[in-house]
């Protein structure tokens, strides 16, 4: 195994785990924030793909996407928050699993009366659409590396957001403890359609920027949303630096396994997030617990 | 009238309504009968771990198929297995792995284990899809369906009828496995740890103990109901442990509530014929079904026979 391959390897882990980051720290912070489980996040992670594939479509350009995907998963979000979410509050998980089940079905199926069965490539956008040659052999798409930079301005950001501002202030005093935040003056509901609605957007916008690297298909949110759930487990749920560090772990595990086991790759996830949890149960980082 | 009395009647009216099916119908709408008891004999075992033991699980569908798959691997090549044998061994190997899978997860709580079992079902779908056990993606033929053999006496189950009958037998035994467990001493543990941990632990009995138990039994019942739905379709195939199924089977324990015996075998009955007509209205029917699993959360977010209930006032609520 050479040098080359082996960064090739990590650089491919960084970006997936960037990626899975992107959709599992609106997750993780929904479950911190608002103590709710949105198993349709997945599906919104297939909207952005999709709004992708018809933006090139129609509109024959990509970066067009990028803003609309944003401004559709904060609308979505309030959307969400303002007429679903909020009247479930109080109840327990099982209803938010249902109520996000539900979401799925109603998600995928007008995908499919949208656009269809068929699977769809997109083409990667210039003017990154050449390779930096790293050796003779290894070349290494640009594309990829521009994915890894925007997951690390979005981890910078959201890291600064968190750390430094009042808003971050006041979500980390939400999660902490969300009845004595209120009690000191939070708006919670301005806070949970503000959390929701950042939440979803990043999972559109996730969903954008993989389109060009995985094809664009029905249910593509399924595998996603699943492995931000063992993100977030493995991380300590609500913990945003868990997040981060479990996002990367499954990126290595991903590639690595994909090259040495390619039968048992999607296997060793689990196993990974298993192996954690008998020896942590309550994942690597102290999340709120929720 | 109580909930227990409202729940013991619709017991009973399904038990005689599962009886008249092959009076009433014939051919495909038997064997749609046959899918839909089997079907409720899972959300009613899913649901025993839902009410009273408070485990939200995502990954029944693993223990149904897990099931399925064991029957496959001991189905002979070239002559019908035996029943009763083969449905023993596959439901034995079930528990086993239930109480592997349980002994991890139940140590994690609340969010923690509704992900652990999400990971061990998709744990459990890899498997069979990625390794080449079992047929790998394409899954595995049975090509004869099992047949009772007792001393003396064989019975075939070929034909929709009889195999519906016999279905409906085990559905039966196991829905009152899961109503008796439910009103016993077990039952009141499980409902008294899941609402107040502490003072059971003080009474001395272990928590972790109760709910692996009830897991195991559960899984078990799923198991059973894995091997019902194989020797119905002649067919195994890695989506039947999917957490899609999982998720269904818990919107069906929703539907129905969780607080009764009967709710999740009618969650599953409704839930399987809006389903069926829905299909043969609309090629996008689970727009359909989607919209009903929203309405519901959102208007009888305890289930349909509580929400049925409310209009039985109780005797106390009429002197009150």
């Amino acid at each position: 195994m050479s040098a080359f391959f082996f960064f090739v390897q990590l650089l491919n882990a960084v970006q997936f785990g960037l990626v899975l980051y992107l959709v599992a720290s609106g997750l993780t912070l929904l479950l911190g924030i608002m103590g709710v489980i949105n198993l349709a996040h997945g599906a919104f992670y297939m909207v952005g793909a999709y709004l992708a594939f018809a933006v090139v479509q129609h509109l024959a350009s990509f970066w067009l996407a990028l803003p609309l995907a944003i401004v559709l998963g904060l609308v979505l979000g309030a959307l969400l928050e303002h007429f679903l979410l909020a009247r479930l509050e109080g109840a327990d998980h099982l209803s938010q699993v249902l109520l996000s089940f539900g979401l799925i079905l109603l998600i995928n199926e007008a995908q499919r009366i949208i656009f269809g069965n068929d699977a769809h490539g997109i083409e990667v956008p210039a003017p990154l659409n050449f390779s930096i040659p790293l050796s003779e052999t290894f070349a290494y798409p640009a594309y990829r590396l521009f994915v890894c930079g925007v997951g690390i301005a979005f981890v910078i950001a959201l890291g600064l957001v968190m750390g430094r501002t009042r808003i971050g202030m006041m979500l980390r005093a939400s999660a902490e403890n969300r009845t004595m935040a209120r009690a000191l003056g939070v708006d919670a509901k301005l806070m949970y359609l503000g959390v929701t609605a950042a939440g979803i957007s990043c999972a559109v916008l996730a969903g954008v920027i993989a389109a060009p690297i995985a094809s664009v298909y029905p249910g593509m949110g399924d595998q996603v949303l699943i492995l931000s759930f063992v993100v977030i487990v493995l991380g300590g749920i609500g913990s945003l630096n868990g997040a981060l560090v479990g996002a990367l772990l499954l990126g290595a595990v991903d590639a690595f396994g994909k090259q040495f086991f390619p039968d048992f790759a999607a296997f060793l996830v689990y196993v990974a997030m298993i192996a954690v949890l008998i020896v942590r149960p309550q994942g690597l980082f102290r999340g709120t617990g929720a | 009238m109580s909930k227990d009395h409202i729940d013991a009647g619709l017991l009973v009216a399904l038990a005689v309504l599962a009886l008249l099916v092959p009076y009433i119908w014939s051919g495909y709408e038997i064997k749609l009968a046959t899918t839909i008891t089997i079907q409720a004999g899972l959300a009613v075992a899913l649901g025993f771990v839902v009410g009273p033991a408070g485990l939200i699980s995502i990954g029944h569908a693993a223990f149904f198929g897990l099931a399925a798959y064991l029957f496959a691997m001991l189905a002979p090549a070239s002559e019908p297995a035996n029943l009763l044998n083969t449905l023993l061994l596959a439901v034995c190997g079930t528990a086993v792995c239930a109480a592997v899978v349980g002994a991890i997860s139940i140590r994690s709580r609340g969010l923690y284990f509704i992900l652990m079992t999400l990971a061990f079902g998709q744990l459990g779908y890899h498997f069979f899809h990625d390794t080449g056990i079992g047929g790998s993606a394409d899954g595995t033929y049975i090509y004869f369906r099992p047949e009772v053999r007792l001393p003396g006496l064989d019975i075939s189950l070929d034909g929709a009828a009889p195999f519906y009958q016999f279905v409906s037998l085990v559905v039966f035994a196991a829905v009152a496995l899961v109503w008796w467990l439910r009103r016993s001493a077990f039952g009141s543990l499980l409902v008294a740890a899941r609402d107040n941990e502490m003072r059971i632990r003080a009474f001395g009995y272990s928590p972790y103990a109760l709910r692996l138990v009830a897991f195991v039994i559960s899984a078990a019942i799923a198991g059973a109901m894995g091997y019902l739905s194989a020797a119905q379709h002649g067919f195994v195939a890695p989506e039947m442990l999917a957490w899609h199924n999982s998720a269904t089977a818990l919107v069906m324990v929703l539907i129905g509530g969780k607080d009764t015996t009967s709710g999740p075998a009618i969650g599953a009955i409704l839930l399987l014929l809006a389903e069926e007509l829905l299909q043969r209205a609309t090629e996008h029917w689970l727009v359909g079904i989607g919209l009903i699993i929203v309405v519901i959360v959102i208007a009888a977010p305890q289930g349909i026979v509580p929400y049925l209930a409310r209009f039985f006032p109780t005797r106390r609520a009429q002197h009150a």
